[in-house]
């Protein structure tokens, strides 16, 4: 059968290492160029594919028609491909304006959606976004946040409706009818071969350990941030400085005022309980 | 009541008003195309290829349904009629009538539309051809403010015919541009012609100095963005990447291959790669739109020698 796994995350949570130890696995755990995968797990809110799969020009549509008509382009997509397609993912699981689910059940082959402390989370996109974290931190707590829907110009991707972080998560966690994976992003840090060997399985790409090891072992953040730092890397934008920064689980305790995390917290205790970022 | 209008040297009658459009002051005689605006009545038979936004029929009848815009049934390259929804804005319905529409009446005409700007270069045309966000509508609009004048935005419609050099038809006067180059350009932005509702590209009429006659396809540069080293490169194409190329950037693609057989497809590509000079342009996925200057002096450079850079 065939149809979309979909690496689903808010933004900052891990989804680049995930794919990158993906595309590692997929050739049995060699290094990787980081700049050239060979292993698509492009964004599925790419605008080149909506046009090419539809036929249409999706700058002439609105965000309403854009957002209603994703369903389709990946329904054909899913039925033209030959294979299991992968997919990396920031929309939060949505309703479209025609009342179906954004991402189709039927195509939906599983969903790995991943999770960090938004303690991290915040200091990570404020850099990204180039922003001050007292901003982000606005941007996160927003129902109707958006990517790649800049006021100036158009992006080379289609617009992503994020929700608020703790929507974001909601939606996707409560979504009905998926089989899913959750990989919480300090988890993976503190214990990769396993959590990368769950998810490895659960997409049906069964490796020897020993490739896991090595694909493991190969997108260690060190080594990344050393690729980075030789050939740059194609995903990181133009108004950060450096993509693989710090990798580390729990550094929001060095730059985050204590302001700061008391409002994240208040803002999104519940759904950080739930995911045990809070007692 | 109707009036005519000149697109690719057509006469344009149409019910619709189209201020983008220049008049036709041409020769008195029957409209190549004709717009009306009425109730839509598709075949009865089955069409041989549905999409989501289309449909397209054994005879290259095609049907675009938009259902927040209307409904636009084209045939025999000539007639169009556009069924809009109740509370459709006029200028949404242009929209796709000056965008898809147009294209597939090309198709049906048996030209070859491209995702492509044009401008007029000495005693030509200089194409630059690319995939939507790549830039190829600031090029152009850069190259107008050096004196060059616009032939084509958005859209390069090319005529190939076996006995002449392929020649690029004069398209809508105007260009597609989004705020950051509005702003950069000192262009102003009229809210009443931003594209769709909500969005941050404006139409720009160009209709002084718009070049009105069928040029002479002197060059071709087919723009890519990457991470690199460079600004920008500029390097020759193999034929056999430049079909590929010009295949991917056919406009309206898919009814493309629908309507037009597909040896003509493929004469119409062959032929353009063999007879004129192709190249591709890379520009720095990081470069901003402050180093428009410098790009579009190095395609005025290029295109006038063969200088690479």
């Amino acid at each position: 059968m065939n149809g979309f796994y979909w690496l689903a995350s808010y933004p900052k949570s891990g989804n680049t290492w995930l794919r990158l130890f993906l595309a590692s696995l997929s050739k049995g755990g060699i290094p990787i160029d980081i700049n050239n995968k060979q292993f698509d797990t492009s964004v599925g809110a790419l605008r080149l594919p909506f046009d090419q799969f539809l036929d249409i020009e999706s700058t002439d549509l609105t965000v309403s028609e854009i957002i209603s008509y994703l369903p389709r382009k990946y329904e054909i997509e899913a039925a033209s491909a030959n294979k299991p397609l992968f997919r990396k993912v920031h929309d939060a699981y949505l309703i479209t304006p025609k009342g179906e689910p954004l991402f189709p059940p039927a195509i939906t082959l599983g969903v790995i959606y991943l999770v960090r402390d938004l303690r991290d989370v915040a200091v990570s996109f404020a850099h990204h976004l180039d922003k001050s974290i007292d901003q982000t931190i606005t941007m996160m707590a927003d129902p109707q946040a958006m990517m790649s829907s800049e006021k100036k110009r158009q992006h080379t991707q289609l617009p992503q409706f994020l929700y608020s972080w703790s929507g974001h998560v909601e939606s996707w966690l409560d979504a009905p009818g998926i089989r899913r994976l959750v990989l919480r992003y300090e988890d993976m840090v503190a214990h990769p071969v396993g959590c990368f060997g769950d998810a490895a399985r659960f997409l049906g790409m069964e490796s020897l350990p020993s490739m896991v090891d090595a694909a493991v072992e190969a997108v260690r953040f060190e080594k990344l941030s050393a690729a980075e730092d030789a050939n740059d890397f194609v995903e990181r934008p133009s108004t950060v400085t450096k993509f693989f920064r710090r990798g580390v689980a729990g550094g929001w305790r060095d730059t985050l005022t204590l302001e700061q995390s008391a409002r994240i917290e208040s803002d999104h205790g519940p759904v950080m309980r739930r995911l045990g970022y809070l007692p | 009541m109707d009036s005519d209008y000149t697109l690719c040297g057509w006469r344009v009658r149409s019910e619709l008003a189209l201020p983008e459009l220049l008049p036709w002051v041409g020769e008195q005689r029957e409209p190549d195309v004709v717009i009306t605006v009425g109730r839509v009545t598709p075949p009865a038979t089955p069409p041989i290829h549905t999409l989501p936004f289309s449909q397209i029929w054994p005879d290259g009848g095609y049907l675009f349904t938009l259902e927040t815009v209307g409904r636009y049934w084209v045939t025999s390259g000539k007639m169009v009629v556009i069924e809009p929804v109740g509370n459709a804005r006029e200028t949404d319905v242009r929209v796709f009538l000056l965008g898809t529409i147009f294209g597939v009446l090309c198709h049906q005409r048996r030209l070859f539309p491209l995702h492509a700007s044009a401008v007029r270069m000495g005693m030509g045309a200089v194409v630059m051809a690319g995939d939507c966000g790549v830039g190829k509508s600031t090029l152009a609009a850069g190259l107008r403010q050096r004196g060059y004048p616009l032939v084509a935005d958005d859209m390069t419609i090319i005529q190939v015919a076996p006995s002449h050099t392929p020649m690029v038809l004069p398209s809508y006067p105007y260009q597609k541009l989004c705020l950051d180059v509005l702003d950069m350009m000192e262009i102003p932005a009229v809210n009443e012609m931003v594209n769709r509702p909500g969005q941050p590209k404006y139409h720009i009429l160009a209709h002084d100095g718009f070049e009105t006659t069928p040029l002479p396809l002197l060059k071709m540069y087919i723009v890519y963005r990457r991470v690199c080293k460079s600004p920008y490169s500029i390097e020759k194409i193999t034929q056999g990447a430049a079909m590929a190329s010009l295949d991917r950037m056919l406009y309206r693609r898919i009814a493309g291959h629908q309507i037009v057989p597909k040896s003509e497809l493929f004469h119409n590509v062959s032929t353009l790669v063999k007879t004129t000079p192709m190249y591709h342009l890379f520009i720095n996925e990081r470069e901003s739109l402050s180093s428009l200057d410098r790009l579009v002096a190095a395609i005025e450079e290029h295109s006038q020698g063969e200088v690479c850079k």
